[in-house]
Parts: C-alpha cells; structure tokens; sequence
C-alpha cells in the first residue's frame, strides 16, 4: 500500500482537489441540478438557492454546466495523457536503445514534433476528422506523446548506463526482460511525474480547442466553450466567467500539485529526511 | 586444457585509436589468473571484450575462444546464453550493479529462476540458500532489504551471490574488493577463495593491488597502457620482475607495507 507521508501538503492538496473534481465528473454522469436543455432558469439570472451560479444566456442552469465541464476535463486530460503514454512511451524506449544513425533519426523527428505547435496538429486533426470529443482526444493524445517520447528516451539512455543493467546482461538477462524488470521500474516515478502534468497541459489544450469551437460539440460543454460564451456577459454575469475559470486553474493546480508530490514522494533525499 | 584463450585481442575506439592491443591469455579450467595494472591499463576493458559487453564505440578485434566456440563471432543470442550460465562478471561497485529499486531477494530470484528453474514458493528458500552461501549474518532481513539498506560489504557479498546463483564456469571478479575497508576485502577473498574451491570454477581476478592479487591467484598477466608487459606464476613475478612497470608495481607494493609500524609497535 502507498503510504503517504503527512509532510507532503502537495500530494495531499492536490490529492483532496482532484479528488473532488473526479467526484463531481462522476456524480454529472448520474445526476445534474437541471438537464442541460431544460432552459427554464430564464435569460442571465443571479445566483439563486434555485441556481446557485446562476444561468447562461439561454436559461440553461451554470452549475450542471459547469459540472459536465469537470468530466470533460477529466476525461480528456486522462485519456489524452493515456494515448501519450502509450505511443510516446513506446516510442521513446525504442528510440532509448536506438544508437548511431537511428537514434539521430529519431532525435530529429521528435524534435520536429515538438517544435510543431501542438494546438495547431490538433486543428489539424479536428479539420480531418469533423468536431467530437474523440477527435479532441486523439489530438491532444498525439500532440503530449512528443513530449513523452522525448522524456522516456532521455530516462532509458540513462538508466541504460547504469552497472545494474550490465551487471543484468552480464547474467544472460534478454533486453526485452531487461526493460520490463529494471527500465520501466525505473523510470516510472518520473513518467508519473510527467503524466500528471501533462494531465493539466491536456485540459489546458482542450479548453483551448473549445474556446476556438473545436472541443466537445454541445450540449457537452466543457470550461473552454462556457468561458468563451461567457465573454459578451463578463460584465452583466461575471460568475458565468469566474467559475469556469477558476475550475480551470484549479484543475491545472490540483494535477501540479500532485506531480510535485509526486516527485517528493519518490525523491529518496526528502524520503531520508526525518 | 584452457577453457578460455584470448589471442591477439584488440579493443579500438572508432577513430582507430587502440585502447588495448595484442592481449594474450590462458585460462586453464579450474585455474585462478590474475590481472595486475593501473587504472586505465584495459583491466576491465578487456573482462568486458570477454563477455562482449563493451559500449558501443569501442570495437574488439582478434580471438576469444570459450570451450571451442569463438566469441567475437558467435550471435548475440548464442551470447546471451553464454553470459552468466558459462562466463560471470562480478563489478567493483555493487551499489551501483545492483538495481536500486528492486530487493535483493527479487534481484536474486531472476538468475535463480532462469539457471536453476526454481519458481513459486521454493524461490525464497533458495534466495535464502544463496545469501547463506556468500556468509551473509542475516538473509532474511538482507533479502527484504534495497541495496542502500545494507552495508558496503554485504552488497559486494550479494553480487557475489547474484554471479553464483548463474552457475558460471567462469567468473571475473574486477576489483571487487577495492570499495571496501580492508577488513571487509580480507573476508570477501576468503569468501571468494573458498566459493572457488568448491565448486572448481576457473577464476579471473582483476585488480590494482599487487598484495590483495598474491592471496588468491597463482598467475598473473600485467598490463599496462593496454598492453600486456609481463606474465607468469605470480611469485615469481614478485620475486624477479622483469619489466620496467612491473619491478615499480613490486617495489611501491613493497614500500607500502614497509611502511606499515608493525615492527616499531613490536619493540614497545
């Protein structure tokens, strides 16, 4: 069981914020206060005990927005870093034990990847594919797993140089049993670390691509699109603006915090530590 | 009859500079040979050559024949076959030979599993049996333990272990006690010395130290700056060496223990 030791604020904040994201995107799966079409609340009213952030333009309730908001974030910063890790990591520990040519090859193609503005491929991709959330998803997805490809080939050139994995070699041990039993071992604490910020990075990019009308379709609006319609009324309802944004940031905080957690809790210096 | 004989072997970085060259070497089986040089002089470069692990600038050239077959030719699988079940290496630091986030009893179970096909419940009984056959005090505690959490000895001990538990024909121990404090190298060589015995494995023992080298090993090659300069029982290369390197090697070994208050602190 991981023990989480009560000196790390972060991994606990983080924890407790994200925490309650995911409970909010779970409970929006079941129950909202209002249906999302049900445009009763009338035209921009205040908060109420009715609607406690108040209505959208159309009289649609802000707060059971706001909630489906929180599952899209969650859902594509998840599943965005999860298509990252899989064909970036891939990628990576194969471009780890390429050598000479190969590896400058592989080099130069992340390294054009990575140049190549990952709100851009996503528009690409969006153009190719039509709008959906699935688009949004790969193409994120594929954006972030340039930068995992690139961390993972860094982590096992480094841990390649290690004694440990000569000493493994010179036991007999096969390469592919080699990266199961002691590469992915020990680069996950550090991919971890990576996948929980690129959580934030995915839902800052699929804010992105709503506040541009390439996110979610509606009704399924998430933060990006609500801010983005927030922008004629900022001044008649600026809680239309705040929360969505402050759910963002906090979002992107909560996933911060707990990377840098993260780090804390497998950083075997501040372990040692009484 | 050798069970390894290395003839003319050349280690070279691309641009063609020779790191080691012309290194000849017989390695009767069940005999113990001693590599003796400085750092740098391609001790461990060439116990690398041997198990074909040098990185990949570095090229091999000329003959290293194990029980017939050719290594410099053979495939990488017929290698990987060949490394730890015939030929062991056991490193300097084990600190950094052995996996820092893994256990030792976990890091133990993968030889065990792979030479001696123990699987299930019988593997932490032989971790134990293998930990209990390099003297380690506690291997219930020790195979729980990471490798930071022992003591500079008792890594050096589970190296040992992890190398054993292969069965090897031949094992290469390079500098294996020089991290350790004397007391602890003098009890590793013994430990060493009787695993040897035993169970008659060929012994190729690398090392600086010309004193810890005379304790375990009947001949010996020198090498230094990549060459071999001279070889022979290793009494005899005490008693008269003949090469430049060497006659310095002996008398600094000499000197050293000279040096040492015994006879002083006996006339107190």
């Amino acid at each position: 069981m991981i023990r989480i030791n009560p000196r790390n604020s972060k991994m606990l904040t983080g924890s407790i914020l994200l925490a309650l994201f995911l409970l909010v995107a779970l409970l929006s799966l079941r129950w909202t206060p209002f249906k999302l079409d049900d445009m009763s609340g009338g035209r921009l009213s205040s908060p109420s005990w009715q609607h406690l952030l108040g209505t959208d333009t159309l009289g649609r309730d802000q707060l059971s927005r706001v909630m489906i908001g929180a599952r899209i974030a969650i859902e594509v910063g998840f599943s965005a870093v999860l298509i990252g890790i899989l064909i970036g990591g891939s990628v990576g520990i194969i471009a780890g034990f390429a050598r000479g040519k190969w590896d400058d090859l592989f080099t130069s193609f992340l390294d054009t990847l990575i140049a190549f503005p990952t709100l851009l491929l996503a528009m690409l991709i969006i153009a190719a594919r039509g709008t959906s959330l699935f688009s949004g998803i790969l193409a994120i997805g594929l954006g972030i797993s340039s930068v995992f490809a690139r961390v993972t080939r860094l982590l096992v050139k480094s841990v390649l140089s290690k004694d440990f994995i000569t000493a493994a070699r010179v036991s007999g041990t096969t390469w592919p049993r080699i990266t199961l039993i002691h590469i992915i071992p020990n680069i996950w604490p550090t991919f971890l670390v990576i996948s929980a910020l690129q959580v934030g990075v995915a839902g800052l990019a699929e804010a992105s691509l709503s506040y541009l009308g390439l996110g979610a379709p509606p009704p399924n609006d998430s933060w990006g699109s609500l801010l983005q319609q927030a922008q004629n009324t900022v001044y008649s309802a600026p809680l239309s603006a705040i929360v969505p944004g402050l759910c963002l940031v906090l979002f992107v905080i909560s996933v911060n915090l707990l990377a840098d957690g993260i780090r804390f809790h497998f950083d075997q210096n501040s372990r040692v530590a009484p | 009859m050798n069970i390894l004989t290395v003839r003319d072997l050349r280690i070279s970085v691309e641009a063609g500079i020779d790191l080691v060259s012309k290194v000849d070497l017989d390695l009767p089986a069940g005999a113990r040979l001693g590599i003796l040089g400085e750092s740098g002089s391609g001790k461990s470069l060439t116990a690398l050559a041997i198990t074909r692990l040098l990185g990949p600038a570095l090229h091999s050239y000329g003959s290293i024949n194990f029980r017939g077959s050719e290594l410099l030719s053979v495939s990488e699988k017929e290698m990987c076959k060949i490394r730890g079940s015939k030929i062991a290496i056991v490193f300097q630091d084990p600190l950094s030979a052995l996996d820092p986030l893994m256990t030792v009893g976990n890091q133990l179970s993968h030889p065990l599993s792979r030479y001696q096909g123990i699987k299930g419940n019988g593997m932490k009984v032989a971790v134990e049996g293998v930990l209990n056959e390099v003297k380690i005090a506690n291997p219930k505690r020790v195979a729980r333990s990471y490798p930071h959490e022992i003591s500079g000895g008792e890594r050096q001990r589970v190296a040992l272990a992890m190398a054993l538990a292969c069965r090897p024909e031949v094992l290469i121990a390079d500098e294996i006690t020089t991290s350790l404090d004397v007391s602890i190298a003098a009890e590793v060589l013994e430990l060493l010395d009787l695993l040897v015995r035993t169970r008659n494995m060929s012994l190729i023992f690398i090392s600086h130290d010309i004193s810890t080298l005379s304790q375990i090993v009947d001949d010996a090659i020198v090498m230094h700056k990549g060459v071999v300069v001279e070889r022979g029982p290793l009494r005899e290369l005490i008693r008269s060496p003949q090469d430049p390197y060497t006659k310095k090697l002996v008398a600094s070994a000499i000197n050293l223990e000279k040096s040492l208050p015994v006879h002083g602190m006996r006339n107190f």
